[in-house]
């Protein structure tokens, strides 16, 4: 287990109130593997992205729970430790392919950058090892000494990527790595992600809002909503035979080419975080709601072996309940 | 109404509730500078000239006997008519060529923009002062020359924000619609960029109050009212500062001082209300 | 376009900037009531033979537009005829003031800029917290203070405790032993005029400093930068603070007008003998031919600054120099 989350809390705003964008998430993540977490906006996605990396924003803090990546117990650490350990164990890339790159420097110097701030070698071995990782994303000689305004947006995710891959680092969280960019950029970028895990041997956690984007590349999937983990499973589980009502809706709602079926949506609105409905999250707009859904406490079943869900539908007498 | 849930939250800002509450004592000040007012401000004594603060004169008397009290509470008058005034002028002008420009683009905005660059760069009190002069004294002197040389950081503001306002799909359906320029400018455009010309138009207030006390200082423009940036000179020019009479200096200045200050704390507020970044503490 | 037309362009528009001021400056004052040209030359300070001599050098007596194009050829020859008041070539006059002035502001804005990005950058650093609430209240106070007036209270301060002289620039009819006893009397009579120049700049620099960082600091490229592994200190000095000085850079050279006002306020109120000082002894002797070159000095100054700042910008801003 290369990424172990244990119960994670996050709150924006003061103690008491203020809203927790992630309650009690628990994730297991294997070494090597491409890892999907899938969530609209508002599930807590990049709030998980951004407490890994323990780059929580202002007002912004972990109420409970431990994020261990590595064995580096990310939470409760002080600013210099999470400093080496960012970059080098686990990196970052995210969306925004405007002003992901600081305008007034070369992208060569932005890659080296990583390799500098760690000191894991001087400057001249820093720009030929950067200069290897940008043509390991497609970036060539032409593009090193320019400007990010001088490169399009898929030019500048991928120097994002590059920046972040060079101190090889452990594990590669993506977070919306391809939102902004078009379709055929998209496909592109994500084929990186799967060809940089097998070449330099990394864990990558891809988070999206765009479930098939995720479904195309992943290994295992995670679906997240209102800041609670939905169900856990491996890519073939989740697609083929979703449990939980929520995934379910989600892979209805995505066009598909090859069956002709109607596209159906979830229909209500996403849940307010700040007034979160008692017991199950999704009960609201779920169709399969029962009475004792309001009472759910949340528990995990895992009526498969190598899934989990958590749903009240699966706490028959049939389903394990995990601790 | 948009125009009534701003002016709540303006209410809640602290920056802005302090502004308001000085600007409002001032224009208190000013309205009833007769009946509060101890003595006439220009009568003079010549039993009881240079006197120091005492329960009759709090402020003391200048060397013509005048009581200083009296003449720095008359003296917001002038402060807020000409603040009020030379930005009202200033705003006015700023606002209708940064319409212009913004809206029309093109030649018309490369040429009204290079004048506003020029009218930025120029050393605007160099020229007021030598205007000033050459005009002679007079109030509606000082609030044109104020006025006229205060107007281009308006127009440029206002023109970048209707530059991005003219591509909005409400105003592009207004053109579609046949919609007249100065119809769509005043109908359209105006009400979206009302809100950012008020927080400017109190720093244009702040600015030309400042730069009427500083005109007076320097001897041009309405020297012969009674104005706060004039008192302080007739302590220069008598020798009282130099012989130390704080009770003159001191007090228009803090007037001076805390009017600028009410009015400079309006407009950062309606900023800070428009721009909730510069808020401390925000989420980052 | 790329550097050059960059810097063509910002060239060329300060070259008619200039003209623009020459043509002004001509104007204003041929052309306000009573055109106060004219009636100087009849001043009786001036012997006939000056006036006759004055007459010819500016064509007097020729049509407004030859006497325009002399104005032009005379300002550019340095030749702005004779001061009423000193009576002494005007350029005689104005050298020595530049120079007094340049001794004054060249410290005060010095000092104004590096405590203004000092106390900004600790502003924006904490921001929300009580130092930026007194940094930024301290600011914003700062600059609604009249200029005048804070140097009047200097003043005061300096009378009552007897310690520093308070006008001109050295002590009058003082025989100096040496040069070291002569540059310290400079320096005393230095010191009030610095402070009350310096409080009153530093504000604005201030606010701006604090303003820029702020929106710099909440940049994505400020994010990735940490995410790489950089510590704050670091993120600070290598990526927001160029950044902030971009928009920090336009503003000072903008403001330069302003700049300008307090300086001629600052050494109205210390007696010190520079150019602003000597703006408002003409303007009380009426000395017309003063002025007129004054401020065609001090405009020429200050668009040859905008020159320089647009230079530095450009060394900064790689989006100038390639785009």
């Amino acid at each position: 287990m290369i990424v172990e989350i244990r119960g994670l809390t996050v709150r924006y705003g003061p103690e008491g109130s203020g809203v927790r964008a992630v309650d009690h998430v628990s994730l297991d993540v294997d070494e090597g593997i491409l890892y999907g977490i899938v969530g609209e906006s508002g599930s807590g996605k990049s709030t998980i992205a951004m407490a890994m990396m323990g780059l929580l924003p202002h007002g912004a803090s972990v109420e409970g729970g431990s994020i261990s990546i590595d064995g580096f117990e990310v939470t409760g650490r002080k600013e210099s430790q999470l400093a080496s350990f960012r970059g080098r164990t686990a990196s970052l890339v995210f969306q925004g392919a405007m002003n992901n790159l600081n305008p007034l420097m070369r992208i060569e110097d932005q890659v080296a950058e990583t390799l500098l701030l760690h000191r894991m070698c001087g400057r001249k071995e820093a720009l030929e090892r950067a200069r290897r990782s940008l043509e390991l994303v497609g970036l060539g000689k032409q593009v090193w000494r320019l400007y990010p305004h001088e490169l399009s947006g898929g030019m500048k995710q991928r120097a994002m990527i590059a920046a972040a891959v060079v101190a090889e680092p452990r594990v590669l969280i993506a977070d919306e790595p391809t939102t902004a960019l078009d379709v055929i950029t998209q496909v592109q970028i994500v084929n990186l992600l799967r060809q940089l895990r097998e070449k330099l041997g990394m864990t990558v956690i891809l988070i999206s809002h765009d479930f098939p984007l995720v479904s195309e590349a992943s290994d295992r999937i995670c679906i997240l909503y209102g800041g609670k983990v939905c169900e856990v499973g491996s890519n073939s589980h989740i697609v083929r035979k979703p449990l939980h009502p929520y995934t379910a809706g989600l892979l209805n709602s995505v066009v598909s080419l090859r069956e002709r079926r109607e596209i159906m949506t979830i229909p209500g609105e996403p849940v307010d975080l700040s007034r979160p409905p008692k017991g199950c999250r999704f009960m609201p707009r779920c169709g399969s709601a029962m009475e004792k859904c309001s009472l759910y406490a949340y528990d995990s079943y895992s009526p498969e072996p190598g899934r989990l869900v958590y749903c009240e539908m699966y706490s028959g007498p049939d389903g394990n309940t995990e601790a | 109404m948009r125009g009534t849930g701003l002016f709540i939250e303006f209410l809640h800002n602290r920056k802005g509730a302090a502004g308001l509450a000085i600007v409002a004592a001032f224009t208190f000040m000013a309205l009833f500078a007769p009946f509060i007012s101890p003595y006439n401000p220009t009568s003079t004594n010549p039993q009881a000239f240079l006197l120091p603060p005492s329960p009759s004169h709090p402020f003391g008397t200048d060397n013509l006997g005048q009581d200083l009290l009296s003449r720095d509470l008359y003296g917001a008058q002038i402060s807020l008519i000409v603040g009020l005034a030379a930005a009202g002028v200033a705003v006015a002008i700023g606002l209708v060529t940064g319409l212009v420009s913004g809206y029309f683009g093109g030649l018309v905005d490369e040429v009204i923009m290079r004048i506003v660059d020029f009218f930025i760069v120029i050393p605007a009190l160099v020229i007021m002062i030598v205007v000033a002069a050459l005009l002679g004294p007079g109030l509606l002197n000082v609030i044109a020359v104020i006025g006229f040389l205060s107007w281009a950081p308006v127009a440029r503001i206002i023109r970048s924000m209707v530059l991005s306002l003219r591509e909005r799909p409400f105003v592009e359906s207004a053109r579609a619609n046949n919609g007249g320029s100065l119809y769509i400018m005043f109908r359209h455009i105006f009400p979206n960029v009302s809100s950012v010309l008020y927080g400017n138009a109190m720093l244009a207030v702040s600015s030309a109050i400042f730069t009427q006390a500083a005109l007076v200082f320097l001897g041009v423009g309405n020297v012969t009212s009674i104005s706060w940036g004039g008192i302080i000179r007739e302590a220069y020019t008598t020798g009282a500062l130099t012989a130390g009479d704080m009770a003159w200096v001191v007090p228009p200045g803090i007037f001076i001082f805390t009017l600028i200050f009410g009015f400079i704390l309006i407009g950062y507020a309606v900023e800070e209300i428009m721009n909730p970044r510069l808020r401390g503490g925000g989420s980052g | 376009m790329g550097w050059a037309g960059y810097l063509l362009k910002r060239v060329a528009f300060a070259a008619v900037s200039i003209f623009a001021i020459v043509t002004f400056d001509f104007f204003l004052f041929r052309l306000m009531p009573g055109n106060p040209i004219q009636i100087l030359y009849r001043s009786p300070a001036l012997s006939p033979a000056q006036i006759t001599s004055l007459k010819s050098q500016f064509g007097l007596n020729l049509p407004l537009y030859q006497q325009y194009l002399l104005f032009i050829r005379n300002s550019f020859t340095g030749n702005f005829g004779i001061s009423i008041n000193y009576l002494q070539p005007v350029s005689q006059v104005l050298f020595p003031a530049i120079l007094n002035s340049l001794v004054l502001l060249i410290p005060a804005n010095i000092l104004a800029i590096l405590l203004g990005v000092f106390a900004g950058r600790y502003a924006a650093w904490k921001r929300g917290g009580a130092a930026d609430g007194i940094i930024t209240g301290s600011s914003m106070a700062l600059f609604s203070i009249p200029t005048f007036w804070l140097g009047g209270i200097l003043i005061l301060v300096a009378i009552f405790t007897g310690t520093l002289p308070v006008s001109g620039m050295y002590t009058l009819g003082a025989a100096y032993p040496s040069p070291l006893a002569r540059f310290s009397d400079l320096l005393s009579h230095l010191i009030l005029p610095l402070i009350t120049l310096t409080l009153v700049l530093f504000g604005q620099y201030a606010v701006i400093m604090r303003n820029s960082l702020i929106d710099v600091l909440s940049e994505d490229y400020i994010i990735f930068a940490r995410s790489k592994g950089a510590r704050d200190a670091y993120v600070m000095r290598k990526h927001a603070m160029p950044n902030a000085s971009l928009p920090m850079i336009s503003i000072i050279a903008v403001n330069l007008g302003n700049t300008f006002a307090g300086a001629i306020l600052t050494e109205v109120v210390f007696s010190w003998p520079g150019i602003g000082y000597l703006i408002y002894e003409s303007i009380l002797a009426r000395d017309y031919p003063v002025l007129q070159a004054a401020f065609l000095i001090v405009a020429i100054a200050i668009v040859a600054a905008n020159v320089c700042a647009d230079l530095l910008y450009s060394l900064i801003d790689p989006r100038v120099r390639y785009s």
